[in-house]
């Protein structure tokens, strides 16, 4: 039993990174983080004998990690991507070299972080699988529970809200 | 130039597949600055979100986890609970067989041969089939924690 609590840290150790990952854009507040963190390793440890072999480990706790977030969203009633986004605006020329003099004053991935917290929570997380955690869409699919096909879209549209509320900020700050 | 610009799907397919782009988009982006800079917004963009720090797991989180893992502790507390018990049963057996053991030798005798091959056959396929499952949870656990 001691062998297994052993190699268990080592579960985490090796997984952490993604269910912080997963957790940390998904959930806002950091009191419920620890608490749902904590429910997906039991539950992981749980459930470690019915793990098959189809899955990776890494992508099968992911996909405890998203699920549990999941359902703590959905009681709070905060799911999936809304319509809750500001109209469009129309790139003009001037607006297409923002993200540039942003990265010129070194101030894009500080407020990339901040922008990625204003889109809908699956699409955080898509983002961040996508783009920082370097997953292929069938692994996300299988994190997810979602389609292919959706996850790519899902991608292409959180991507171009993120690009409309960076734009947005530079306009205001060149206000 | 064509009035219509690529749309923005078009333009993040093409910075990040360009193998699965339409040949048309492409000649489009070649000929159109507006486009290409939406393309370079997203290149940006895309190399800026790698770059984004990751949100990390607290470390006493990672403790308080293994000290929650009650499984462990319990099931050795329910493990040891079973040996008693398997002792004593054994033991509540064991002792009055040995001391009755002419009454039950003489009841056995009693008892047709065919029935007793039967209990006995049942026994050891009841047996077999539960150390198969035992080892085979065994092996999947083991296998898992190799983190393959
Ligand atoms: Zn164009």
């Amino acid at each position: 039993m001691q062998g297994d609590s052993r190699a268990f840290e080592a579960v985490i150790k090796s997984t952490e990174r993604l269910v912080g990952q997963i957790v940390g854009r998904m959930i806002g507040n950091a009191e419920d983080r620890k608490d749902i963190i904590q429910d997906i390793y039991l539950n992981t440890f749980k459930h470690l004998p019915g793990f098959r072999h189809a899955a990776r480990l890494s992508t099968w706790i992911g996909h405890i990690a998203y699920n549990t977030c999941l359902n703590f969203l959905e009681k709070r009633r905060l799911i999936l991507p809304g319509e809750n986004f500001l109209p469009e605006e129309e790139e003009n020329a001037q607006a297409s070299n923002a993200i540039e003099s942003l990265i010129a004053h070194k101030q894009l991935t500080a407020i990339l972080s901040e922008k990625l917290a204003l889109l809908p929570p699956v699409y955080r997380t898509l983002i961040v699988l996508f783009h920082q955690e370097a997953m292929s869409y069938s692994e996300i699919g299988e994190i997810t529970s979602l389609p292919e096909g959706t996850v790519k879209s899902y991608l292409f549209r959180a991507r171009k809200q993120l690009k409309e509320h960076v734009l947005t900020a530079y306009k205001k700050d060149e206000l | 130039m064509n009035h219509h610009h690529l749309s923005d799907t078009d333009i993040q397919e093409y910075v990040l597949h360009r193998e699965n782009c339409r040949q048309e988009a492409i000649a489009h982006l070649d000929a159109c600055d507006l486009c290409m800079r939406k393309a370079a917004n997203y290149s940006l963009l895309i190399e800026a979100m790698a770059l984004m720090p990751a949100t990390a797991v607290d470390m006493e989180t990672t403790a308080s986890i293994m000290a929650r893992l009650p499984a462990g502790r319990r099931r050795s507390r329910r493990d040891s609970v079973l040996v008693c018990l398997l002792a004593m049963a054994g033991g509540v057996i064991v002792v009055p067989g040995y001391l009755f053991r002419r009454s039950f030798l003489q009841v056995l005798e009693n008892v047709p041969a065919l029935l007793l091959c039967l209990v006995v056959a049942a026994s050891l396929v009841i047996l077999l089939f539960r150390g198969r499952a035992l080892l085979k949870h065994y092996q999947r656990r083991m296998k898992m924690l190799e983190f393959s």
